[in-house]
């Protein structure tokens, strides 16, 4: 296999939660991601970076999964926001239509 | 090295440890005790002896008793070779006690003679216990130790006969132990090769009570679980097989022969069913609807899905093929399949005029090859697209026109095309894949898409296909 493993670390602000994704985003992150995505969720914080190792690759079951994720913040009103990923998953973003409910920065502090 | 040898080799080892050392404490307490045994009956006999001498009995006949007597004492036929009273003893009292001339009886001047066979024996041969007797007399006791060292060796070696064959007896009863002891193992060692071979018609039978018959019993049923899971495995492999028969089915059988339009397509699935798809729809007015799409996921859901949007899209397009209608139509199939995305590319080629109408719901939108420019790019803006079907809800499904002159081209893609990687992490991408269309703009459609697929196919080397791969081209060749 060609993929990178997946390794997902969060990070709690106090106003931000950071959600960190080193590796390839494909189907065998699907259980990590939504574990932490929970638990973010359990946080009362209302805005979330996905953070990109800016070298991930996210495949269609990835792309899958940040569409449930995105689509579960919008009903919660939780900002999302991005950093981190390579100009092809940019248009993929656009494409999908990740990009009109997410925010992509170039970095934390932009938020 | 087998197991059994091993634990021939340790229990024949731990009873060598054993028993060596305690044939050499044998051996040596044998000796010792043999020694001790000699030494009293000798000072006995002796006392005996003294006795005997004091009561003047050293005649023929008495000595020839005593003798008898040390004989017995002794235990041993040679051990005594003579008893003599000297000097000076008592009258004609001398008897040598030699077995090679007993009962011959000594007189006065052989006294010569036996001290000259003492000195001759002075040697580790013979021993000599004397006593010093009252009134200047003295009993010399000789017996030779080379019998009875000999017999000492004799016992000793019968000792180390015992030690060898007691050995062998432990050597082999290891051996015989350590086959039983295995032979459970040695089966299901047996078994499982068989299961490695392939046969899992195999069992054992349980011959133990213990660990060793439970893991036998273990291995049975986990052989009935695999042979099981084997044929569940074959069963939907056979299923799958059917249904990626089935949804090959599904794609279009041969290319659309129409005039002024040169179409190749394929699918190539790296799943037994794929997620990727492409159509071709005739409409009633000499139009052709094309469709290309990709739903996110492999196996026989997204396969199923893909034969459902067919179903769907070639019943709307008769319907109303307008890009709109169509998409929001395969949005609702796919809404209804559940979790599941589909991204979809519709367009609607004129071959009359060249016209293109192109619409994309989340997928990667047409390249536009123009033949007078030599240019390729993308026929609509990836921000134009709506969001994937089954995503996010669509405001509307913009559709765009393209007009193609004449060598110009059309190129439908799914994402396995651009993220196929090389062995080194390095993408196809859009790049690569506008330069192969230019570069064989002039060549037939099938002569593009094949050039392309050897492309993709070069550059991922040696690595496995990783995502399914739909391609369509289309090159419009205007009517003179």
């Amino acid at each position: 296999m060609m993929h990178r493993e997946c390794t997902i670390k969060v990070h709690k602000g106090s106003e931000l939660v950071t959600i960190e994704i080193l590796g390839d985003l494909t189907a065998s992150a699907e259980k990590p991601l939504n574990e932490a995505y929970r638990e973010v969720c359990n946080l009362n914080i209302r805005d979330i970076l996905l953070k990109f190792d800016g070298r991930s690759r996210i495949n269609s079951a990835g792309t899958t999964i940040l569409v449930n994720l995105v689509s579960q913040s919008q009903e919660k009103g939780f900002r999302v926001f991005v950093t981190g990923i390579s100009k092809h998953s940019r248009k993929i973003f656009e494409l999908v239509g990740l990009t009109r409910y997410t925010t992509i920065v170039e970095s934390e502090k932009e938020i | 090295m087998a197991l059994r040898y091993k634990i021939s080799i340790l229990a024949a080892a731990a009873v060598l440890v054993v028993l060596i050392p305690m044939s050499l404490i044998y051996i040596r307490a044998l000796a010792k005790a043999e020694e001790e045994e000699i030494q009293v009956r000798l000072r006995t006999t002796g006392g005996l002896m003294t006795t005997g001498l004091f009561a003047n009995e050293l005649e023929s006949e008495s000595v020839a008793r005593q003798h008898i007597f040390l004989r017995s004492a002794l235990d041993v036929d040679k051990a005594i070779l003579f008893i003599a009273v000297y000097p000076g003893g008592i009258e004609g009292g001398v008897a040598v006690l030699d077995r090679t001339r007993f009962p011959q009886q000594l007189k006065g001047s052989d006294w010569e003679l036996i001290q000259q066979f003492v000195e001759e024996h002075t040697d580790p041969v013979v021993k000599y216990v004397s006593v010093i007797l009252p009134r200047d007399r003295q009993l010399l006791m000789g017996y030779s130790i080379g019998d009875i060292e000999r017999r000492r060796l004799i016992r000793q070696l019968q000792a180390i006969g015992w030690g060898i064959g007691l050995t062998f007896l432990a050597v082999a009863g290891s051996v015989f132990f350590a086959r039983r002891l295995t032979q459970p193992i040695r089966d299901l060692a047996f078994g499982m090769s068989r299961v490695a071979n392939g046969n899992l018609e195999v069992r054992l039978e349980r011959q133990t009570g213990d660990e060793i018959g439970a893991l036998t019993q273990d291995f049975n049923q986990m052989v009935a679980d695999l042979q099981e899971n084997v044929l569940e495995r074959q069963r939907m492999s056979h299923e799958l097989d059917i249904a990626r028969r089935i949804q090959q089915g599904l794609l279009p059988q041969s290319e659309p022969e129409i005039p002024g339009l040169d179409i190749s397509g394929i699918c190539l699935t790296y799943a037994e069913v794929g997620g990727d798809y492409y159509d071709y729809v005739y409409l009633k007015d000499g139009r052709l609807a094309i469709a290309i799409g990709d739903v996110f996921g492999h196996g026989v859901s997204s396969g199923l899905l893909a034969a459902a949007v067919q179903g769907c899209l070639h019943n709307q397009v008769s319907t109303d093929p307008a890009a709109s209608e169509v998409l929001a139509a395969v949005d609702r199939v796919v809404r209804s399949s559940g979790n599941q995305l589909m991204t979809l590319c519709y367009a609607v080629m004129d071959p009359h005029n060249g016209l293109a109408t192109v619409a994309s719901a989340g997928h990667w939108p047409p390249y536009h090859y123009t033949a007078r420019t030599d240019m390729a790019e993308p026929a609509h803006s990836y921000e134009a697209a709506a969001p994937a079907l089954g995503a996010f809800p669509a405001d509307a499904y913009p559709d765009h026109q393209v007009s193609l002159e004449s060598g110009d081209i059309l190129a439908f893609y799914s994402d396995g095309i651009l993220e196929t990687l090389s062995p080194d992490r390095e993408m196809y991408g859009e790049e690569r894949f506008c330069d192969a269309i230019r570069r064989h703009a002039g060549s037939t459609a099938r002569e593009i898409r094949d050039a392309i697929l050897d492309e993709v196919n070069h550059l991922r080397g040696e690595m496995s296909q990783e995502d399914d791969i739909a391609l369509v081209i289309v090159k419009y060749e205007a009517s003179s």
